[in-house]
């Protein structure tokens, strides 16, 4: 249902802004929560990238609207869309949302989550259907995701593993010449 | 005048040079992130396949 998908996208989005301004409130669903930690990762990696994304955010919602549509647009024009791409324009949004807030524009915020939930809902509402809603968000970034000590510990176990592979086959090659 | 109402509707193109250059960043970043995350889904599929 398309309505539903809208809702639910609004709902989270509004809370990722939220949180992203300094909200202290708890996340209202496990997917708020992936969305959140899995957003703050990306942002943090790429911090002066969106740090200079800012300024771009003017004083009305509007045309942050309207500039986040454009740049939606040309983001996948080439190569349509993606997990990772969507999770980099809702933390785009979320910049310009953060620098609205913080120009004294409290309705900004909430104007964007609308304007995004509408683009992903209803323009690109086939693709996130394709892709299993947001229960599908979940299941790429949840797992494991995005926690530093878990990705460490997961490339820590890989790199043993490679390393263990590596010098068992030295070791077979050294016996049978 | 035709040129005149060309110039008026199309944005400035300072502001289309940076929509543009900000699509292509969040293109290569969400791209990055998307590759990153798969290749983790992978690494967890095979080293904890019970998760």
């Amino acid at each position: 249902m398309p309505g539903s998908l809208k809702e639910e996208t609004a709902l989270l989005l509004e809370d990722y802004f939220q949180h992203r301004g300094g909200g202290a409130a708890l996340p209202p669903s496990p997917t708020a929560a992936t969305l959140r930690r899995a957003a703050a990762e990306l942002e943090r990696r790429e911090r002066p990238f969106f740090r200079s994304c800012a300024p771009l955010a003017r004083a009305e919602p509007r045309e942050a609207a309207a500039l986040l549509a454009r740049v939606a647009a040309q983001l996948e024009a080439d190569g349509g869309l993606s997990w990772g791409r969507l999770l980099a324009l809702v933390v785009f949004a979320g910049t310009l949302a953060a620098a609205l807030a913080e120009r004294g524009c409290g309705d900004g915020p909430r104007c964007l989550a609308a304007a995004l939930a509408a683009y992903l809902a209803e323009e690109r509402g086939e693709w996130l259907e394709a892709h299993g809603g947001w229960d599908g968000f979940c299941r790429f970034f949840g797992r494991h995701g995005s926690q530093p000590a878990d990705q460490s510990s997961t490339i820590s176990n890989a790199i043993m593993a490679a390393a263990g592979f590596g010098i068992a086959g030295l070791a077979f090659l050294l016996v049978v010449r | 005048m035709p040129g005149r109402t060309v110039r008026k509707a199309a944005p400035p193109a300072a502001a289309r040079a940076a929509v543009a250059q900000c699509a292509l960043e969040l293109r290569r970043i969400g791209d990055k992130w998307d590759l990153r995350q798969k290749i983790l889904n992978l690494l967890m599929k095979l080293f904890c396949p019970e998760t």
